[in-house]
């Protein structure tokens, strides 16, 4: 007699539905590697698509996150 | 501080945009991390002589650098006319240390704001040919000059050149400023600098339609009649008196002769402002001035508050049956009293005051 390897309905139902989140997951995880934002959404990356100087200076998001803190402006040393 | 690096998303459609930024702000293009990307990195690429400009703009560049924006020769001639070495490497130090913020490079003219001011880019890297009034030219000439052309001294209106509409650039042109490949002097031995005869040319004319005009044509000065009381230093340079209180400075209006006669200015008389320097100015960088007195403390002045009436206009009279608008010993004397004059700036201005004019 030959077992019968068809997995039950139940089985596959649930092999579908973790396959599913496994895959929504993996996406996610990739989608969000592409994006650049590495590990760490609390230290934000240039996108991956800058490819030069101009991609993280016209970043204002980028920018503000990573701007130094203002120096006092130096005294008006004008012509009077 | 994210305001003065934002570069406009259409930056790169522009001419300067299609400039890969490592040509001029030298670091490194190929890498995404802050740090790496700006070792070498040259923040001002226009300052000094090896200016990037330079590279497509070369004529303009090298007559610049001989201009007075960049040499700012005045503080030289001043220092060397009351007898004090400007070559010497003292001045040089104190120089550096205190007036050379006013140094100002191509870019602080037409992408960024002076440095003295805060610096950053002003329109997301967008080179303009004319400064702007406000970020540029009075983020330098502020105080004085700016404050006088927009009404900001309490009391006194602004130019009507301003209310005209007109901006600095109105009348000091880019042949001006970038120079003509000679270092001035100073300011007003510019033979390059606007005069109100550009535009108004009868206005000292002996054939003038205007009968004050015909009468006072080269003899006196446009200012002296068409110019409001004015800002007068007596905080830049001398900022403790007697009784060790710092002075702010003063509106005051005077009227005095021309020690700096030239063609473009063949006037007997000129507005003059208080710029006081003291003897012992420069005694804490060990720098002297032999010879205080060989150059006046009232200096020849062109406020930007021109007015069509003032109270000089209103009758031959302001002038010529009062000497109240005029530097007088009389009113040194009082300056002195009330602390804002050092004694020895009596000899330094005598070419300067007046003590009596002809009736009209």
């Amino acid at each position: 007699m030959i077992a019968n390897s068809q997995p039950s309905a139940s089985v596959s139902l649930t092999r579908y539905v973790v396959f599913t989140k496994l895959a929504a997951a993996s996406t996610a995880v990739v989608a969000l590697w592409l994006a650049g934002c590495g590990g760490n959404p609390l230290d934000p990356q240039p996108s991956a698509t800058a490819s030069d100087c101009v991609g993280c200076h016209t970043d204002e998001a980028l920018l503000r996150k990573v701007a130094r803190s203002e120096t006092p402006p130096v005294e008006d040393a004008g012509e009077g | 501080m994210w305001e003065k690096v934002l570069i406009a998303a259409d930056f790169s459609n522009s001419t300067h945009g299609r400039i890969a930024c490592t040509d001029c702000h030298q670091g490194r293009n190929e890498v995404l991390e802050k740090e790496e990307a700006h070792e070498g990195l040259v923040i001002a690429p226009s300052a000094g002589e090896a200016s990037a400009c330079g590279e497509c703009h070369a004529s303009t560049v090298e007559k610049y650098m001989d201009s007075l924006h960049v040499t700012q020769e005045g503080y030289f001639t001043a220092f060397a006319r009351r007898g004090g070495d400007p070559d010497g490497e003292a001045f040089h130090g104190m120089f550096e240390a205190r007036c050379a913020n006013c140094h100002a490079s191509c870019g602080q003219c037409h992408v960024s704001r002076p440095d003295s001011v805060g610096g950053g880019l002003t329109h997301g890297h967008e080179f303009r040919r004319s400064p702007s009034q406000t970020n540029q030219c009075t983020a330098c000439h502020g105080s004085r000059v700016g404050d006088e052309f927009r009404g900001k001294n309490t009391g006194i209106p602004p130019d009507v050149h301003y209310l005209g509409g007109m901006n600095c650039m109105d009348c000091h042109d880019g042949v001006e400023l970038h120079g003509d490949g000679t270092t001035p002097d100073h300011r007003f031995a510019n033979d390059t600098g606007p005069q109100c005869l550009d535009c108004h040319p009868t206005a000292n004319s002996t054939d003038s339609q205007v009968t004050h005009h015909a009468m006072h044509a080269d003899r006196v000065a446009c200012q002296v009649c068409h110019s409001v009381p004015y800002k007068n230093c007596y905080a830049c340079h001398v900022e403790i008196d007697r009784q060790s209180l710092r002075f702010p400075s003063e509106i005051d209006f005077r009227i005095g002769r021309n020690t700096e006669v030239t063609a473009r200015r063949p006037f007997e008389f000129v507005l003059v402002r208080h710029i006081p320097i003291a003897p012992d100015t420069f005694d804490p960088w060990g720098l002297a001035m032999p010879d205080y007195a060989a150059v006046p403390t009232w200096r020849l002045a062109t406020p930007h508050n021109i007015q069509r009436t003032t109270p000089q206009t209103e009758s031959c009279g302001a002038c010529h049956d009062s000497l109240s608008l005029f530097l007088t010993p009389a009113y040194l004397d009082d300056l002195i009293d009330r602390g804002l004059m050092d004694a020895q700036e009596i000899e330094a201005n005598r070419p300067v005051v007046v003590e009596s004019i002809g009736g009209p």
